[in-house]
């Protein structure tokens, strides 16, 4: 049976609000404990742990406009229950909901009770609880609901063309997600130089791996420890860490080819042209030329590159709401 | 009999399960006895994890006065209610000659008149009425099916007598409650259901999906919801789940071509029939409300010119309008040459003087409700009332009187609940589902009970606190 277009487009975005979710859990839960480390003060030139985190994210020109400051009440605020937020972990977790919703006939049980359920704990979840030492309780539970909600999606959905969107969603997020972590360091330092190599370096690098649960693995695979080329290789072009950039999106291709196989050549094409682009630029690189070319510039190229593969999606098959496109879709079908 | 059962009294009325206090009906013996051996609290237990389920399952419904955390879970009471099996096969009948009737004369006004030429309903209580649709005149759908799905409201007065309370055959809702409590009670009381040989309701999907289906076979059919902020949503995602079909909203559907087309991942697939869960206004801008943002432009051309079949048709709410609700016995004479074969309440139109200036003096005994609302809302139950709030309804009787109609308030019967660990008598109605699709109709055995929760409530509506109960159809005396 074909799978309507506004499904599909739901289930993608159920995947990314999720890996959304999931994400900024993680990054809060690393920032919070990050305030212990003495090293991460008085560093001239560069943003605070809170600070960064909002850049981090994308979202500093919302998050400044005069009523908010860069305190940890303020951001953990913002970034975890705040309705006026819309990516904050409930706003998303809401979304999440809503696009699963939509979909209802068309989840398993157990993937519409793990999104169901992480919701109503996430939006009960008490702010004065979260601020008074309950932030690592509540990114817990967040983290443990995605984990039960994508193992609720690969064990229990028919692995479909639906499933693959959903996949694609997830994917596109977590590599975004990946881009914006490791773009994070250089928000941090401000391009001063002066720290690498030091404690302070060598902390944040952990930190970042620990945020992508990488920090097991890497140490297990890079006995000359936490330094700037080994994690940058590990979190951009290792293939075999499942959250490193590269991972991230050849599976994010592999995603799109089933989901599209069988549709039209022109609309698969543009989708899978720009997907590809980026999966053999990592595939090729080496970090030595990359840290030498600018790792920001880089990231920032993946980023545009990954919304470029969201439009082009949109834009080819997800036109249930554009009146526009229809005629084309017509007599392409 | 056990101590439990010994406190429950429901006075003067009728009670489903009881023939006299501590005297259970033949019917029902098997149940309360089992009941009685049950540890209250771990009933009440077993409840909390149904209706927990229920919330994370999202069995939920919305209630629109309410701003925020607008779902609720549609309270369930674990006890069910019983029907005997002859009881049961004379209500069916009734039901397949009102729900035949109902059609004939929705055929009928839109076409020959035959009704109105014969001087049985006056012309203008139909053709007056806010839903009778002058763009279906004429028209004949496929097998002259209007009304695919019915609920016909059924309550019990004081005396035992079962009496039609309201005809609904536009979108009646609430079928997937009934497919959802059994299993809820068949969990409950797994012996005591296979011993008392219940008849089944799991085959409403199967015979809904045929109905709907074979009314035109030129591609699938498909739900069709307003979206995920309508009441019944729940519904609406669990038929299309259960029916085996897609579940589309209007912006998933393109009219081109003279056809109904699904937008899809792979192009645009022409669609069969479309069982529609959007009100008649709402379904086509282009020929009814021209601010619908839930429908489907052009819809309605394709549908007059036989591309696509919809369920219901555009129109049947002429049939379930209450101004002509007290014709429907004359109606099943007229079309059937037979007698109701259960009645009518008793049911003064305002509209007529004579009635009305009844109606007006005996305000205090009688239930007054708007001709065109549902769900409860706007009823006034005159005995529960006090001087000004009668007051205030005579005002609008008076400067309204189309608008309303009176009944006497019947004594809806009641059924053992539990609530707070004890079994109580709580009131009851019920709305069995009628599937018609031109040949002889399908009764779903049993129907919803709705359970009015609060003391001394007599309205079941989910919209204004009220429960529901599986209902058991059992053969014989269990």
């Amino acid at each position: 049976m074909a799978l309507l277009s506004r499904v599909a487009e739901s289930l993608f975005w159920l995947g990314r609000y999720v890996e959304r979710a999931e994400n900024t859990a993680r990054l809060l839960d690393v920032a919070y404990h990050g305030r212990f480390e003495p090293t991460d003060q008085g560093m001239a030139g560069a943003l605070n742990t809170w600070q960064a985190l909002i850049v981090t994210l994308g979202s500093h020109e919302e998050y400044f406009d005069g009523t908010r400051t860069a305190s940890e009440a303020d951001v953990v605020q913002y970034l975890t229950v705040s309705p006026e937020n819309g990516t904050s972990i409930v706003s998303s977790l809401s979304h999440a909901r809503e696009a699963a919703r939509s979909v209802r006939d068309f989840l398993s049980s157990e993937i519409w009770v793990a999104v169901n359920r992480l919701y109503h704990g996430s939006a009960r979840a008490d702010i004065h609880l979260i601020k008074a030492d309950g932030l690592y309780d509540f990114c817990d539970m967040v983290r443990q609901g995605a984990h039960l909600f994508a193992g609720a999606v690969d064990g229990t959905a028919l692995h479909d063309e639906g499933w693959q969107w959903l996949r694609a969603g997830l994917m596109v997020e977590r590599a975004d997600m990946v881009t914006r972590i490791v773009d994070s360091k250089y928000h941090l330092l401000l391009q001063s130089m002066d720290d690498v190599g030091s404690p302070v370096d060598r902390y944040q690098w952990g930190a970042l791996l620990r945020s992508v649960s990488g920090y097991e693995a890497f140490v297990r695979t890079h006995v000359g420890g936490v330094e700037t080329e080994a994690v940058v290789d590990f979190m951009i072009l290792n293939p075999a860490f499942p959250r490193s950039l590269r991972a991230c999106v050849e599976a994010l291709v592999e995603a799109l080819q089933e989901a599209t196989a069988g549709a039209d050549r022109r609309p698969r094409n543009a989708v899978l042209k720009t997907a590809n682009g980026l999966t053999n630029r990592l595939r090729y690189e080496t970090v030595e030329s990359l840290l030498e070319s600018g790792l920001h510039e880089f990231l920032d190229g993946a980023q545009i590159e990954l919304a470029a593969v969201t439009d082009a999606v949109s834009a080819a098959f997800f036109w249930s709401s554009e009146d526009g496109r229809e005629q084309k879709q017509t007599q392409a079908s | 009999m056990d101590r439990v059962w010994e406190s429950y009294d429901w006075g003067a009325g009728y009670d489903e399960l009881f023939e006299a206090p501590g005297t259970p009906r033949a019917h029902a013996r098997a149940l309360i006895e089992a009941l009685s051996r049950m540890d209250t609290a771990d009933i009440e237990e077993r409840k909390r994890r149904a209706e927990l389920a229920m919330l994370n399952l999202g069995i939920t419904f919305t209630v629109y006065s309410e701003s925020s955390g607008v779902e609720r879970i549609f309270p369930f009471d674990l006890v069910p209610r019983i029907i005997d099996g002859e009881e049961w096969t004379r209500v069916e009948q009734g039901l397949k000659q009102r729900v035949l009737a109902l059609n004939h004369f929705i055929q009928d006004v839109y076409n020959e008149r035959k009704i109105i030429d014969a001087g049985v309903i006056p012309a203008d209580v139909v053709y007056n009425s806010p839903n009778y649709e002058q763009a279906v005149a004429g028209f004949t759908p496929p097998n002259a099916a209007w009304a695919h799905i019915s609920g016909i409201d059924l309550v019990r007065d004081a005396d035992g007598t079962l009496y039609v309370l309201e005809d609904n055959a536009r979108t009646p809702s609430g079928v997937s409650y009934v497919l959802q409590n059994r299993i809820l009670s068949t969990r409950t009381f797994p012996s005591l259901f296979a011993e008392a040989e219940v008849q089944r309701v799991s085959d409403y999907p199967r015979v809904l999906h045929d109905a709907v289906r074979t009314l035109n076979e030129s591609g699938p059919a498909v739900v069709l919801t307003p979206g995920i902020y309508n009441s019944a949503y729940f519904e609406h995602t669990y038929l299309a789940k259960q029916m085996g079909v897609q579940l589309v909203e209007g912006r998933d559907l393109a009219v081109r071509g003279g056809r109904v087309l699904m937008k899809t991942t792979r192009g645009m697939i022409p669609v069969g029939s479309v069982y529609r869960r959007i009100d008649d206004d709402f379904l086509d801008p282009e020929t009814f409300r021209e601010d619908s943002m839930l429908g489907v432009p052009g819809i309605f051309q394709v549908y007059r010119s036989g591309g696509v079949a919809l369920v219901n048709a555009i129109g049947t709410g002429v049939a379930d309008d209450k101004s002509v609700y007290p014709y429907v016995p004359a109606m099943i004479r007229f079309y059937l040459g037979e007698e109701a074969i259960i009645p009518n309440v008793p049911t003064y139109r305002t509209a007529e003087t004579k009635a009305r200036e009844y109606v007006l003096a005996h305000l205090r005994d009688l239930v007054v409700k708007p001709t065109n609302a549902s769900g409860g809302y706007g009823v006034v139950i005159g005995p529960q009332c006090d001087e000004q709030e009668l007051a205030t309804t005579a005002a609008q009787i008076r400067e309204n009187p189309d608008g309303f109609v009176a009944q006497p308030l019947i004594r809806l019967s009641t059924c053992p609940t539990l609530i707070d660990g004890k079994f109580v008598p709580r009131r009851v109605d019920l709305r069995p589902f009628i599937v018609f699709n031109g040949g002889e109709p399908w009764v779903l055995p049993g129907g919803l009970t709705r359970v009015a929760l609060k003391e001394g409530s007599f309205i079941v509506n989910s919209s204004q606190g009220g429960g529901s109960k599986d209902t058991w159809v059992v053969n014989g005396t269990s």
